[in-house]
């Protein structure tokens, strides 16, 4: 019989961790849209900032991961729900971001739509094969 | 032994006859109650005035306690040094988000109510508007509104509001107050000894049940700690997304119908729909107006959020375990709004998830009572 292969903790973490890493900048410009803070200040240094946090973030983060990889490596759980979670999160702030970040490149707010609906969709097949593979959840199943 | 004979038993008779004895009793004990009613509401009162606090500092202590084990396993400790902690970073929380989203609301709100804002569009829009596109026609309109000055509905209405209001604000603005200042405090207390109080508590249990009691306790704290930590973060959630797409589809109010979003999200399957009524009404009414959103937009933003929220979100976070059955959910909501008000329809999920959990646990010994006795020998079974 073939066995479903169970992830450790420190795996699973890592997916986080690079997922968070890559959408940081996109979710902190999500959060200053909402904020209004291209109104305060340009939007070149809404950005630098969002850059400059998620490259220490990254720096910092993965410090971390390698520090405790020991530890988290030990760890094994049936379903990684909770870690599964986080990552839809961080996918839907993200992706809510990138819209954002396109209305900042000036693009029209009419638009936004059909960039982030189709950005979704991908992305939730996306989840559903990683929630599969490496999660052990399924997302279509209640 | 067939059906009818083994209806006519003597155990079932005895059982019967037990059951009816209850029932007598228990009528017996609701009418001697309500006799003294007055005595009894006075005893309600004080007791809700009581538990009310109580059940919320319990509640809160399951969001709070799990972040302080944390930080003990951390090495932050004494108790006393990882509750101020948390305290701290607590009030600096709120404290922070006054500071920066107060201006925001309060912006939000003057902007809809000035001269020749919203609100005066939204008055305009019932007065004028509303009345000559009135679907069933302006006659109808006109006869309706007619009927309802004439009948006197709306003033007697209003009056009597006013009256139950000024009667009734002194007394619930006391009690908001009252668990505003002693919430804190008990919570405190409770958390700095969170174990002795639960050993106490478990100390006044029979030493038979003791070991069960624990169990339930535990599986309380887990289940019930699990739905509110849940709840929690799915308010927080939805809200900031609600909030962001708002304003990506361009709606003026972005902000306070965001957090009414996050805000309903607690109260499940009504909160979506009583979030989506005044967003959908301002849509509706400013939509022909510039800068107005279609109104087809907000429903379906709020529609998708719901979906995203009830089909990947809920069960992800509640998990098998959880799972109430929807229908419960509801007539619980109604049940427990109609008995503790808005309190009521807050708290229903997190009573109905406690009332699962006792009843579950409840089966789960009886079968486990059953089994230990038909696996018993015949001789220690009978004596």
């Amino acid at each position: 019989m073939k066995r479903k292969k169970v992830y450790n903790l420190f795996q699973i973490n890592l997916i986080l961790f690079y997922s968070f890493s890559a959408l940081l900048v996109p979710i902190l410009i999500g959060f200053s849209y909402i904020l209004d803070l291209q109104l305060l200040t340009s939007v070149n240094i809404i950005v630098l900032v969002a850059d400059i946090i998620a490259a220490v973030v990254f720096i910092v983060g993965l410090t971390f991961i390698l520090i405790t990889r020991d530890h988290f490596q030990r760890r094994l759980k049936p379903s990684y729900s909770r870690e599964f979670l986080w990552l839809i999160i961080i996918a839907t702030f993200g992706i809510l971001g990138i819209g954002v970040i396109f209305i900042y490149l000036g693009g029209e707010l009419f638009y936004v739509p059909h960039i982030i609906i189709p950005l979704f969709l991908t992305t939730y097949l996306l989840l559903y094969v990683v929630g599969q593979k490496y999660f052990n959840i399924n997302l279509l199943k209640r | 032994m067939n059906e009818k004979n083994k209806l006519l038993s003597d155990k079932v008779l005895n059982k019967t006859l037990k059951v009816l004895g209850i029932i007598l009793l228990f009528l017996a004990v609701l009418f001697m109650a309500s006799q003294f009613s007055s005595i009894w509401t006075k005893i309600t009162a004080a007791i809700g005035a009581v538990l009310v606090p109580v059940a919320l500092a319990w509640l809160i202590s399951l969001v709070i306690y799990p972040i302080i084990k944390l930080l003990e396993r951390r090495g932050v400790g004494p108790r006393g040094l990882s509750v101020t902690v948390v305290y701290a970073a607590t009030a600096i929380i709120i404290g922070l988000m006054f500071y920066y989203i107060t201006p925001f609301v309060r912006d939000q709100i003057a902007q809809f109510f000035e001269v020749g804002g919203d609100y005066d569009a939204i008055v305009a829009y019932f007065k004028g508007d509303f009345k000559t596109n009135f679907i069933f026609g302006q006659g109808v309109y006109d006869w309706l509104s007619q009927t309802i000055k004439d009948s006197g509905l709306v003033e007697n209405t209003i009056a009597d509001a006013a009256d139950n209001l000024s009667s009734r604000l002194a007394s619930t603005m006391l009690s908001v107050i009252t668990i505003i200042f002693i919430l804190p405090i008990l919570l405190l207390f409770y958390l700095l000894d969170y174990e002795r109080v639960n050993d106490s508590l478990r100390s006044i249990v029979p030493t038979k049940y003791e070991k069960g009691t624990s169990e339930l306790g535990s599986r309380l704290n887990q289940t019930v700690g699990a739905y509110v930590r849940g709840q929690l973060f799915l308010m927080i959630a939805i809200g900031t997304a609600a909030t962001i797409i708002y304003k990506l589809i361009g709606l003026k109010y972005f902000f306070v119908f965001g957090m009414i979003v996050g805000f309903t999200n607690i109260i499940p399957y009504f909160g979506a729909i009583i979030a989506m009524i005044p967003v959908v009404i301002y849509a509706v009414i400013t939509s022909e107006q510039a800068g107005g959103v279609n109104p087809l937009l907000v429903v379906g933003v709020n529609v998708g959020l719901q979906f995203i929220e009830g089909n990947i979100f809920q069960p992800i976070i509640m998990g098998r375990q959880l799972s109430i059955h929807p229908l419960i959910i509801i007539v619980s909501i109604l049940f427990f709004g109609s008995l503790f008000g808005t309190l009521g329809v807050v708290f229903a999920s997190p009573i109905a998830a406690t009332i699962r959990v006792l009843i579950t646990f409840y089966k789960e010994k009886k079968e486990t009572l059953n089994t230990a006795e038909s696996n018993a020998p015949p001789a220690a079974a009978t004596s």
